[in-house]
């Protein structure tokens, strides 16, 4: 398939955003936009402790407070614990808070501001308990304090290795990867080399704060309109926190959804007002997360602490790889063991290890839970191992580009966790970043006090498997065609993507295709808008679901052209005999139109394509995480690959770096629409930039210093490059079952940003930078250290 | 104690009862229903809910909705539509120089009054001028280049500002 050129009529092209009217006159409704009659306003009161024993909470001021509507606590709600494969949180703190932020008492009011009113008026008294912070206190064996002290009896979906070791009692997921021996595998190694990579706690920072409207009805439904990037995740946490069955909760996403990068995934506050409603009689809530809950208190990037030891050949090749992970994981399990496991597998994706093992845990603190962030651990995983490699290729004295060549993965290899690599673009990705840059180049390398450098770094996302989503593809009596799915379109464009598939399936102008905004009751199940997965899974349903619409349509004209439905072919909405293009029936003259009463089929109701596009995958073993020899050889439904070369320059007076030249590589198995593929590749510049040089949520005993936009800052205009310094490259190795040979990629974009970005400072001025963000006063301590050093010799 | 406040919106009187307190964003968003403008801080530092008052890019969450009486409002409601986009709307989409779109009206204002100031900005003034203009997903790359294409349409249909 590889190169095979076909005509298009919508892949490939730049078509505009199906929403994108919308966003550039602000006529786009966001859940934050939306006004309901007789709406109330909720706020929540949140712990002021790490961790505490409820005393005494006293509602009755706010109660007694006109305009307050209903104020609710722990007894308020369902007695149910919700999760997201470990089932540990209730709605509202239940005997006991265990971070700063905690949800403690809701009330719903006729304002906003009486609801903050209504809030200062609760008191609340605590008996505090010992709170740990860092990682390695919460995870020993004899730890200062145990957070979940039920977690042995918490319902948890199966996953790898036994997840609860009374050993570690605050650990609360386990992965493990274990191949060859490394051991062995040290003792051919030419140099072996030792070192720990950190990151610390960042804040998605999504532009639409967090929000939702809740109405739970006097029928006994509930219905939540919500920013969410994931419907029937969503659906499925509200079932399980309302105990009440998934027919009775409806789920609405707008077609416009302001940014999520994995922030959106799991409930906020939906449950929690639906239970206000109930109390308020039934009025709708809506609540606006503030920019401090947002940032904080919705999930956050957990911090992880790696290290890695590593044999080397003197040519590059990687013999023995061993890393321990630990990951701070917060006061509730929430995506932690999934962001876990999928770490675990980050460095298999990248490079051939002959031997390898991996241990990887995380841990309750009394910290904000951490949560799914654009890749799912991969960013933290490959700071590690990319920084990694490039002391390891100095340890042997052969250059970076060298050592990445000689291990990464290639086309149909088996890889160390026993899984078949399609679609690898490891090798074309490093030769498009390193043109690009030119690396091995001369550049002026020093300007005053501003020392440049170069660096690059790989990474790689895997998708889940087992994964489904459905679709359905319904065409109108006027020939527009309306698909149906759920996928949540937080800014990256699936709608678009899946109006592109349609309309090349069903060889029809795309403008002649829209997709219908998710509400449960009427678009199907989709996994979840994450894990890269949409234009992948959903495309492939849409393409699915297109083709069965296609059958409805040649069955319903077979007669009317009297011929087999066999030989009937479709394009322009004109179904015809095949070779013989002159014998057609239009599709909207399928449709009967008597009297008054509007259109209908004949048959078959309406013309509405069904399917679902499902992925399995191979057993893994739980002692190894790798899978056999079974004929699929399949752990994640497909792997993305992402590469980026740097230029910076580091001032070593100030410790400020600036990056001078990005040039970023994705490999798409097809690019959909390259417009938005590149839009979705300078993520880096910003997402991934802001990690790397300054985003840090900075914590005080698990309180957070700097919640708001003015001390929490990402890049702006002026932190970005200039356009001449930013170069994207779109590879498209086919992914052999994506739609027309495409796959998602977004998570991989910013991975090899802040990887890239230490190695050119290294390039630059010889310090290695351990943690991240690298910021001015981290550069600054770390010369002075270096320097330090050389004088005691 | 609510007030009268007569102001210019988007060329057209209007005129409210707002009470004292009430911010500009607030009156625009929940009174008059107008979403367009965005709020993402509510501390003046991101842009989201940047409009122009008497031509000048402000942030609607720092100012009081009596502030604007008698002065001039310009929002994103009132600069185009569907039917007839300004030149920055059209921009925008043909150059992809959004994602999530939630930044997108506070930065066309913004740019509106850039390019009324500055007919012909260079890349560095473009990016000077939507400092305060906060996106988390673009990186900023594709709003630039659709700023630069606004700037030369608007000059090419202006034989005045392209002579001088």
């Amino acid at each position: 398939m590889r190169g095979k050129v076909m005509e298009t009529i919508a892949i490939g092209k730049n078509i505009q955003r199906e929403e994108g009217i919308g966003k550039v006159t602000g006529s786009g409704k966001f859940a934050m936009d939306l006004e309901m009659p007789r709406m109330l306003w909720a706020k929540i009161k949140r712990s002021t402790r790490p961790h505490a024993k409820l005393v005494r909470v006293d509602t009755s001021k706010a109660k007694a407070l006109a305009g307050v509507h209903a104020v609710i606590v722990d007894t308020d709600c369902p007695q149910t614990l919700f999760g997201f494969g470990c089932y540990d949180e209730p709605l509202l703190a239940r005997t006991k808070v265990r971070y700063i932020g905690e949800p403690v008492v809701a009330v719903a009011a006729e304002s906003e501001a009486i609801a903050e009113e209504a809030c200062d008026l609760i008191e609340i008294e605590y008996d505090d308990l010992p709170a740990v912070f860092d990682v390695h206190e919460a995870f020993r064996s004899d730890p200062p304090t145990i957070i979940h002290e039920e977690q042995a009896g918490y319902r948890r979906v199966p996953i790898g290795p036994e997840q609860y070791n009374p050993e570690h009692p605050n650990a609360f997921g386990y992965y493990r990867i274990r191949s060859g021996d490394v051991t062995v595998g040290f003792e051919q190694a030419d140099s072996v080399v030792e070192s720990t990579y950190t990151n610390a706690m960042i804040a998605h920072a999504p532009m639409e704060r967090h929000n939702s409207v809740s109405l739970w009805d006097g029928d006994g439904n509930v219905t939540v309109w919500s920013s969410s990037q994931a419907a029937y995740c969503l659906l499925n946490q509200i079932s399980e926190a309302l105990d009440l069955p998934h027919s009775k909760i409806r789920v609405i996403i707008p077609k416009y959804v302001g940014g999520g990068f994995g922030g959106k995934i799991e409930m906020k506050s939906e449950g929690l007002c639906a239970v206000l409603s109930k109390a308020a009689g039934h009025r709708p809530i809506k609540i606006e997360y503030t920019q401090e809950e947002s940032l904080c208190w919705a999930g956050v990037q957990h911090p992880f602490e790696i290290k890695l030891k590593t044999g080397v050949k003197k040519d590059g090749a990687i013999v023995s790889c061993e890393m321990f992970v630990l990951v701070n994981g917060g006061a509730y399990a929430q995506h932690g063991f999934l962001v876990t496991r999928q770490a675990s597998y980050g460095p298999l994706g990248s490079y051939r290890f002959p031997n390898f093992k991996l241990d990887n845990y995380v841990v309750y603190t009394n910290q904000p839970p951490g949560v799914a962030y654009r890749g799912f651990g991969n960013t933290q995983i490959h700071w590690a191992l990319e920084s990694h490699m490039d002391e390891l290729a100095h340890a042997i004295g052969i250059d970076p580009v060298a050592i990445r060549l000689k291990n990464v993965l290639v086309e149909g290899e088996i890889n160390t966790a026993g899984e078949t690599q399609h679609s690898v673009a490891g090798e074309e990705l490093i030769r498009e970043i390193t043109t690009a840059i030119g690396w091995g180049s001369d550049f002026v390398r020093k300007d005053g006090p501003w020392c440049r450098g170069r660096g690059l770094a790989i990474a790689n996302k895997d998708s889940i498997a087992p994964s489904a989503s459905t679709a359905f593809v319904k065409i109108h009596n006027d020939e527009t065609v309306e698909i149906r799915h759920s996928a949540g379109n937080m800014g990256q464009g699936s709608s678009t993507t899946f109006i592109q598939l349609a309309a090349e399936a069903l060889q029809v102008d795309p403008a002649r295709v829209r997709t219908a905004q998710i509400d449960t009751w009427v678009t199907p199940y989709d996994q979840l808008s994450g894990s890269s997965r949409l234009t992948f899974a959903g495309g492939n349903a849409v393409l699915m679901a297109c083709d069965d619409v296609k059958l409805q349509v040649f069955k319903l004209a077979a007669p009317v052209l009297e011929a087999d439905a066999g030989d009937l072919e479709l394009a322009d909405m004109k179904v015809f005999v095949k070779g013989e293009p002159e014998r057609f029936v239009r599709v909207k003259d399928l449709f009967r139109t008597p009297y008054f009463t509007g259109s209908f089929l004949p048959t078959g109701g309406e013309l509405l394509g069904k399917a679902t596009f499902y992925v399995s995958a191979s057993k893994v073993d739980p002692e190894t995480g790798k899978c056999g020899d079974d004929g699929l050889r399949r752990i994640f439904s497909f792997c993305t690959r992402a590469a980026q070369a740097v230029e910076v320059a580091v001032n070593i007076e100030t410790g400020q770096v600036r990056l001078e030249r990005i040039a970023i590589a994705n490999d798409v198995g097809r690019a959909i629409n390259p417009m938005s593929c590149e839009g979705q590749m300078h993520a880096a510049l910003t997402m991934g930039l802001g990690g790397a040089l300054y985003e840090e949520l900075q914590l005080e005993s698990g309180a957070i210093r700097n919640a708001d936009l003015e001390s929490y800052r990402f890049p702006t205009a002026k932190d970005a490059p200039p356009n001449a310094g930013v170069s994207t490259h779109i590879v498209e190795i086919p992914q052999p079952d994506g739609p027309f040979q495409a796959k998602g990629f977004c998570e991989a974009t910013i991975a090899p940003t802040a990887p890239a970005i230490g190695n050119a400072i290294f390039d630059a001025i010889g310090v290695r930078m351990t943690h991240m963000p690298m910021t001015a006063e981290r550069i600054l301590a770390a010369i002075d250290a270096k320097n330090e050093a050389a004088r005691a010799r | 104690m609510s007030r009268n406040l007569e102001f210019e919106l988007n060329g057209k009187t209007c005129r409210r009862d707002v009470e004292p307190n009430t911010l500009l964003k607030d009156m625009l968003r929940l009174d008059l229903g107008m979403t367009g403008t965005k709020e993402t801080c509510g501390e003046g530092i991101c842009g989201a809910c940047t409009v122009l008052v008497n031509g000048m890019p402000v942030r609607s969450c720092l100012v009081l909705a009596m502030q604007v009486g008698n002065h001039s409002v310009e929002t994103i409601e009132g600069i185009g539509n569907a039917q007839n986009l300004h030149p920055l709307q059209q921009a925008f989409l043909e150059h992809g120089a959004f994602q999530c779109g939630w930044c997108t009206p506070g930065m066309i204002m913004t740019a509106k009054a850039l390019l009324a100031a500055n007919p012909d900005p260079s890349e560095a003034e473009i990016r000077d001028a939507i400092r305060g203009n906060l996106c988390r997903c673009t990186g900023y790359v594709k709003i630039v280049e659709a700023i630069q294409a606004a700037a030369a349409t608007a000059r090419g249909s202006n034989p005045l500002a392209q002579s001088q």
